[in-house]
Parts: C-alpha cells; structure tokens; sequence
C-alpha cells in the first residue's frame, strides 16, 4: 500500500465560547493516501469540517485552540508549521473547495481575476497574460462555456452550478495533491449535483490528486469515495472501504444511518430515523457518546462509562469501529447495494 | 449608466419643484416679514403699504410664489424684503467658508474613522477596540454645541493659567484676506476647534459603522477563500476585506451630509463663523422667506448632487447593482 | 438550554426496536438523565440582555432620572424661578458656585436660583418630550412603512422617494423653521365644544415626531417588505386571514425586536435636538424649564461661571449615553440572529 499522504494522528480541537468550552473534534485520527478520494461523513456539528479546517489552519485561532495531535503531510507536521510554509501550500499543493459558491466568492472581483490571483500568488514571476490564459484553460477545463468571455464577468454573473465549477477551477490551478471538497453539493440544485460530481471525478482523473470529500449525503459517499471515514460527536467511530461501510457496517451509528435512508424497492412504510438529538459539545454525555441513542447498547455499564477505541472490525483491511460491541453486530442490517462503477 | 444618471437629475428637478413650493406657502404664510417696520414709529402705513405692493406681499401664495420663483431663477435669488440686499453674493460668500469647514472635517473624519474602525476590528476586544468605542459612544451622546463650548471654556482656562491663545475661539480669520501664506494659515489656526467640533460626531459614526462592517466582511466565506488561497493575512485583509467592507461607508458619508449641515449650524453659531449655518440662523431672525428659500434650495440641490455622487460611487465599487 | 444531571437517571424506556417506538417520544429523554426545558422567547430575550451589565446599569440610571422626572417638585430644594437674594459671593455677585450650604450642590446662576432645581425641572421637561417624540414617531413610523411594505405598488414608491429627501436635507434647519414658525408658543385649539391647550413644549415635540417618524417608516417598511414574501403569510391568506389580521397580528409581532431598538435612537436623538433647539433660541421657550435653554443662559459667563455650562451638558450627556447602552443591549437581547458584534 503507498505510503498515505496526509496523515491525521489524535486531533482535538476546542473553542472557548461564552458558554464553555466546546471540544468539536477529539482524538481524531485517519489517513488519506495519494489518488484516492477518502469521504468523512457526518451530521452537522459532528467535526468532520473542522478537522479540514484545522489542517489548513483556517480555523480562527482565538476562539479556537489545537489541544493535541499532529497532521503530517509529506512527513511534515502542518500544525507545527512556520506560517509562511503552510501558506505557501495552502492553494497550492493542498486546496480547498466550500459549500456555497456565492457567498464563497468575492463579489467585487470578477471570476477570472479570483482564479488568476490563485495562480500568481503560487507562481512567483508568473506574468499576468499567462495567468489569464491558464485560466481561461481552466475555466475550459471544468466545463464552462464561452470561457473567453466568461472570466471577465462577476460572480453574481454566473448561475450556482457554475460558480461550483469556477471555484473548483480555482483549487485545481496549481495542480494540488490534496483536494479538500466541504460540502461542494449542498447548496445545488439535485440536477446541478449530478454535474458538480462528474467535473470532481474528471479532474481527480487528470490530476490524480487525493481527494477529501467531507459530507452529509451519503449517495453522494457511494458514488465518488474509495474509503470512508464516520465522525460522530467530535469522534471517528468507524473507517473502512466504502463497500464494507455500505454492506457491512460495524457501529450502531453507521448502521443507524444506512437505516435512516430511503432506497428504492425496500418496502417501507415509515422512514427508520436514528432517535434522540445529537449531544450537546459543552457537555456531551460520559462514555461513549452515542450511547443515549444507541439501540444496541441495551444500557450496559461500559457504554455509559467508557470511550469505545477504534479497533479492528471484521471487514479485514483497516476497517475499524469504536464500538464497545462491534462484533456483536456482524450481520446485523441489510446493506444497501454500492452501485457497481 | 449615462441614462441612469439623466433620469435621476429630471426627477430631482422635479421634486426641487414639489419641495420648493411646499416650503415657501410655509414660510411665506407663517411670518410677518415686514413686523420690525410695523413697531417702528417712524414709519408711516403708506410706506409699509407701498413696501407691501412693491413684494407683492398681499397676493395670494401661489402667485407669491411664481415671484419668487422668477427672481430666483433670473435674478440670483432675488433680494432680501428689508433692504433689498442681493442675497446671492452672500449666500455665495458663506458657502465658501462653510465648504472649507465642511470639506476637511469630512476627509479628516473619514481618514480616522477608517482607520479606527479596521484596526477595531482585526485586533477585537483588544484595550484599543474598548477604548474607542467608548469615545464613540460618548461622541454620539454629547451635545453638539455643548462640547464646542466647553473647548472655548478650556482654550481660555489654558490662557489664563498659561497665558497661551492656543487656538482662536471666534470668527473666521484676525488677518486680511490677501496677505497670502499668513491670510491661510490664521484660517486653518481659527478652523481648528470648529473642524475638531464636527468630526467628533462623524468619527463616532463612521468608526462604528466601519468597524461593523469589516467585521462581517472579516468573517465572511470569500476571506476564508482567500485564506485557503495562500494569501497572506495583509493581502487578505486589504485587498480582499477592506474594499468590500469600504463600500456601505460611501452611502453613509453621502447621506450624513445632512446632518453635517446640521452640525455647522451648531458649530457656526457658537465659534461666530461666518458661514452657512449662522447665516441661516440669522435669516429665521428676519422672518423673510427670500433668503431662508435660498438657503434651502441651495442645499437642497447639494444634497441631491451629493446623493447622485454617492449613487455613482457605489456602482464603481460594487459590481452588483452596476446594471440597475 | 440542556440542563444535564450529573448521574445517569436510568429511568427513562429503553428502547430497543426504533421501528416500534411511538413517533415523538423518543427524541425527548435521554437515558442518561438529559432533559431539555423550554422558554419563550421573551425569557431568552431578558436573559440575554441581562448579560450586558452595562445595559443593566444604564437602564437602573435612566430609571433614577424618570423619577427624578416624576417627583421633581418633591425632590428639587427650591423653585424653578426661585430667586434667591440673601446669599452673595464677593466676586461672583448673585451667582454662587457649586457648595454644600443650603443645598445649592450644582450652585446659582447669575439671578440666584439654585441650579439643582433648574436642572431637575430641566429632566423633566426633557424627558417628557423625548418620551412624548419617540411614542409619537414610533406610532406614526410603524403605521405609514406597515402600510406601504405590505401593500407595495404605487403608496411604496411615493413614500421611498418622499422619505429619501427628508431624511438627507439638513433636519436642524427645517426643524429650526418650523420652530421659529409655529412653535413659539402654545396653541389653542377648538374642537367642536371642546378647547384645550397645546403646551409649547409638546409642539416642539410634534415638530421633531413629524421628522423623526421617517427613518423608522424606512426600517419597518423594509421588515414588511421581506417578511411578507415569507410562507407563513402565504399559510395566514390560505385560511381566509384579513389583510389587517396579518398586518396586526402575524407580521408586526416580528418587527418588534428592530421597531424597540430604533425607537431608543429616536428617543436620544430627540433628547439632543431638542437641547440643539433650546440652544439657539428656537426651542422649548420660557417658562418651561429646558436643559438647552440653561445652557445658552450661561453662555456668556461661560469663562467664570463655569458650572452654568458644565451641568446641564453633563446631564443630557449621561441620559443620552445611557439611553444608547440599553439601545444597545436590547439589540443584542432582541435579534440573536445577529453575531455577536458589539458596535
């Protein structure tokens, strides 16, 4: 296996708000290997942005603080980096894409004036006519039409699914080796989502760069990911190939949430949600803190007292769950059929 | 654009129109212009009679009015009630002072307010953040005239105590027009307390207005974009923040002209200038509409100019509502 | 809010099959003994404000000046034009500076009337016309921008472009206009069998009400304007609700968050203007009593009798500051959508 080119190890991350402290993530660890696309998935609150985020150092330090852990890219610690360094990769080898594009982009500037500063800030020397151009290639290249005329307009100009297609154009400029992608569909129409994933899938496919698709829809999961990565609560509580999540998952909160979905030819007559809310971060609840929802844990002891560590489950490979009784649940729920690529 | 512009400049004409008759039936019906000769012993009913004709005072409002109307347009704003003194050249004289006055304490203002107002904003909750917004809140609530005096108390505190004239505390100039560098610089030393005087409502304004809106554009998702760009902080916050967050400042600014006349009203009357605003205050003393509807439309039409600018400005700066 | 118990309750169902459990009551208890309690908004609303302690004092203060207001002839030691001859400083004549003797802590002005009643009777007149200008303004405000935010069209248009022009001509000089014209003394008026007075004072209130309702027609016509585009308004006409129903009943409750907060700016606003006015002589005329009016009294010995000057502006000063702190703070209360940036 290649050696992983992003590697999280023990992330906390907390935030002083007038309430208290919030810890959003803890103890989080995963890898993402060069080329593949790694999905973290999780309902809102649940870390899986703000551990991106954090990584990139674009989490506002004075509310918040890296309590432990380290992410080494390339070997290189970011979290201990000199500014400038990280800066210098932030945009360059390591890029990041958001959720909505309108607000995401500057509405002073015009679209190709954005793009072209991605480029010049990276490329010392680079003259301003060669930006353009290689911008209107990019802008070509992510499937925007009339791409001369284009990168002159502003982004109140251009529809939601296009300036989805210009801010990925942005992030792939510098031909990056990491592709952070936060919710890229969210905002969009269904139809325009189909569009969005295709341009990510053709440019993971000429740039070969590793992708980190963070979500909380999981068709979008079975589509494009490799492996995938389950928070909950600030915590990883399962990892594996995204076929073995699908068929074979091994925490009550994966399980619940391929429950939780609508599929086609299951004869339902009522849509199974996961029951109770998700915990409060000030003060989530001791043990394990899915517990108060799990229907697996039965209310035993250890559940309410220990935090479940990640540990290999039965998927083989690295599948892992931090689930007190993973191996209870071997064959527990119907999978739902990842579709065949 | 050029379209735009047009149609705005018809229809404020149109409502100088509306607001210009309005006024005057106002004026015109409320006052006694001619009261000080009534009193006068001397004077005989004839003459205030033949005053009486002579400013057509008996006719009805609207052909007042339409007399007004023409001496205005024809001849400068016509001429005062008593006296008949052209009103123009003095308008003309005391807009100029009042422009000097008005023009540096805004560019001031402005210069400092920003200023205040970014640096409030990057470095928040910080003693510096605290400790202007609390002049700022003090600024807004002081009374105008209040703190004017009590910098002419404190000037001539320090003279006695000192024997110093730091600053002058009346008029406009000691020295004769004329005199070249000495006539300007006697100017910008009487200028200073009355400037000081009318940015302080500015600044507080502005400075809280600007450190709102940095603050937004500051936590706004195209700066975290920016960020995630591997723009360094300064770029980001100027090239990025600052302009976005500058823009909703020009409006303000524009439309404070109003109240900024307000202030050198104030202002006026208590450092004796000779500006706009005392001549105003002088002029509601004579209870005659000509100059008071001089003084109005004069200003009128520059706030209308002043709201046209600032229209403009803001399709420069925002590309949004260019295409209106 | 959650309020959690230290240990686990252990009392609550367990539920073991989701697909069985009645809808609704699973999302409310926790095994673990969490509960979740609710408040209404307004409770939201105090808690928050209640956290701005310069709020809580400023509004303990304004308290204090209202009853000052209101018990001014109680509390104040002498008469409002109660000349004093007895007492003469060597230097300053008649007027005596600020000293314990005889109550005279704000000291005399220049005829020897203790300038701690002036001041008192001052409050109160000030108080009572900016309290009088915000009310007015604020009723006539809310109705004119409910109006023509809800129905649009024509009425809107009319009242944008009438709106925009007063609210950017110089306000000090119409309002000195129509000061010098019709607010110089009181007015009687006749209706029908009835007479009565309008006080000169509460004319100038009228006159500043008639400026100061524009900029609160603005903002409420701009709440009304979204506000009606939302879906539970579609939901209201859909059951048969009366356009006055809706106004009253279902928008207007939503405004009162910005409608509270721009009337605590109006009343500051009025509180200075009115003393602009009294300043240059236009104002609230003698024998009401005006902070303004006192201050352009001692105008002239401004030099030597320095407390003349110096009171009656320290007073307006703190009202007015403390009338913008609770402004503030009932901002912060009233739209928690709004970030917590403090200007």
């Amino acid at each position: 296996m290649a050696e992983p080119i992003l590697e999280i190890r023990d992330l906390t991350v907390e935030f002083s708000t007038e309430d208290g402290i919030v810890r959003a993530v803890t103890g989080v660890s995963y890898d993402l290997r060069p080329g593949e696309v790694l999905g973290i998935v999780g309902e809102s609150g649940s870390g899986k942005s703000v551990s991106m985020l954090t990584v990139l150092g674009l989490t506002p330090m004075p509310p918040g603080r890296i309590a432990a852990g380290e992410a080494l890219y390339k070997g290189k610690d970011l979290l201990d980096m000199p500014k400038k360094e990280l800066r210098d990769l932030r945009g360059g080898e390591l890029a990041m894409i958001f959720q909505d594009p309108m607000t995401s982009l500057n509405p002073v500037f015009t679209i190709g004036a954005q793009i072209s500063e991605a480029l010049l800030t990276h490329n010392d020397g680079m003259k301003e006519d060669t930006a353009k151009a290689r911008t209107i290639e990019l802008l070509e290249s992510v499937g925007v039409p009339f791409a001369e005329r284009r990168v002159d307009q502003y982004p109140h100009e251009f529809s939601g699914g296009m300036r989805q297609r210009a801010m990925i154009a942005m992030a792939m400029a510098n031909d990056p080796s990491v592709l952070i992608a936060d919710e890229p569909t969210t905002a969009l129409d269904v139809t325009i989502q189909a569009q969005i994933v295709e341009v990510i899938k053709a440019a993971q496919e000429q740039t070969h760069a590793a992708i980190v698709l963070i979500t909380h829809d999981l068709g979008l999961i079975a589509e494009l990911a490799d492996r995938v990565v389950v928070m909950y609560a600030g915590r990883v509580v399962e990892i594996g190939d995204v076929y073995t999540i699908f068929e074979s998952p091994r925490h009550p909160y994966t399980i619940g949430l391929m429950n939780s979905l609508a599929r086609v030819g299951a004869d339902l007559e009522r849509l199974i949600p996961i029951p109770g809310q998700p915990p409060s971060m000030i003060s989530p609840p001791p043990g394990c803190a899915f517990h108060p929802r799990c229907t697996h844990s039965q209310g035993r002891e250890v559940c309410r007292t220990e935090i479940p560590a990640l540990r290999a489950a039965e998927g083989g490979g690295d599948h892992r769950s931090a689930c007190h009784f993973a191996e209870e649940l071997a064959g527990v729920r119907a999978p739902i059929a990842v579709g065949a690529e | 654009m050029l379209q735009y512009v047009i149609r705005r400049v018809l229809y404020s004409i149109v409502v100088l129109f509306a607001a210009s008759f309005l006024t005057f039936t106002f004026v015109a019906v409320s006052g006694d212009p001619l009261a000080p000769l009534r009193i006068t012993p001397n004077i005989s009913q004839q003459t205030i009679r033949n005053v009486e004709e002579a400013k057509h005072l008996n006719d009805p409002v609207p052909v007042r009015y339409w007399y007004w109307l023409k001496d205005a347009v024809t001849n400068q704003f016509g001429t005062t009630l008593l006296g008949s003194k052209p009103i123009l050249p003095d308008l003309w004289r005391v807009m100029k002072n009042t422009l000097q006055l008005v023009i540096v304490a805004e560019l001031l203002a402005i210069l400092v307010a920003v200023g205040i107002g970014v640096y409030s904003a990057l470095r928040q909750y910080s003693a510096f953040d605290y400790t202007t917004t609390a002049f700022s809140f003090l600024g807004l609530a002081m009374p105008l005239f209040w703190l004017a005096l009590m910098l002419q108390v404190g000037v001539v505190y320090i003279y006695e105590w000192t024997g110093h004239r730091v600053f002058p505390i009346a008029n406009l100039s000691d020295v004769d027009p004329g005199t070249g560098i000495a006539f300007w610089v006697d100017r910008a030393h009487h200028l200073v307390l009355p400037v000081l005087v009318l940015m302080v409502a500015s600044v507080a304004a502005y400075s809280r207005y600007m450190r709102a809106s940095m603050l937004e554009v500051v936590n706004s998702d195209y700066v975290r974009t920016a960020r995630a760009k591997g723009l360094t902080e300064k770029k980001v916050t100027m090239k990025h923040a600052f302009r976005n967050a500058l823009i909703p400042l020009v409006t303000l600014v524009a439309l404070n002209f109003g109240a900024i006349l307000s202030g050198v009203v104030i202002t006026e009357t208590v450092f004796s200038l000779d500006g706009m605003g005392l001549y105003f205050v002088t002029a509601l003393g004579t209870n005659d509409p000509y100059p008071i509807m001089a003084w109005l439309m004069i200003t009128a039409t520059m706030v209308i100019i002043f709201n046209l600018i600032a229209d403009i400005a803001y399709g420069y700066l925002d590309p949004r509502v260019r295409y209106d | 809010m959650l309020q959690s118990s230290a240990s686990s309750a252990g009392g609550g169902a367990l539920i073991t099959d989701p697909s069985t459990a009645p809808p609704g009551e699973a999302d409310l208890t926790y095994e673990s003994g969490v509960e979740l309690k609710a408040r209404s908004q307004w409770q939201y609303a105090r808690m928050r404000f209640f956290r701005h302690k310069l709020a809580v004092v400023s509004l303990i203060v304004l308290c204090l000046f209202g009853l000052v207001a209101i018990f001014a002839k109680q509390l104040a030691p002498y008469g409002f034009d109660e000349i004093n001859l007895e007492t003469v400083d060597p230097t300053t004549g008649l007027a005596l500076s600020p000293r314990l003797d005889d109550w005279h802590i704000f000291g005399t002005d220049q005829l020897g009337r203790d300038y701690l009643s002036r001041i008192i009777y001052g409050i109160r007149t000030s108080l009572w016309v900016a309290l009088f200008v915000a009310l007015l303004s604020t009723a006539i405000g809310t109705a004119v921008g409910a109006v023509a935010g809800y129905y649009g069209g024509k009425v809107d248009n009319l009242l944008m472009r009438f709106t925009d022009l007063i609210l950017t001509i110089p306000g000090l000089a119409v309002l000195l206009t129509a000061a010098v014209y019709f607010g110089s003394n009181d007015s009687e008026v006749v209706v029908g069998p009835v007479s009565f007075t309008i006080p000169q004072p509460m004319k100038i209130g009228l006159i500043l009400a008639l400026l100061f309702w524009v900029g609160l027609a603005r903002i409420v016509r701009g709440l009304f304007l979204s506000l009606r585009e939302k879906e539970f308004i579609e939901a209201a006409k859909a059951a048969g609700a009366s356009d006055l129903r809706i106004i009253l009943r279902h928008i207007l409750p939503n405004c009162v968050g910005p409608i509270v907060v721009f009337t605590t700016l109006i009343t500051a606003a009025a509180i200075l203007t009115e003393a602009a006015l009294s300043f240059i002589g236009y104002g609230i005329q003698p024998p009401n009593a005006a902070l303004g009016k006192l201050i352009v009294d001692g105008q002239s010995e401004g030099f030597t009798l320095w407390w003349l000057v110096v009171f009656p502006g320290l007073v307006i000063t703190i009202i007015a500051l403390a009338i913008n702190f609770v402004g503030d703070g009932l901002r912060d209360a009233l739209d928690p959508t709004q970030r917590r940036v403090r200007s």
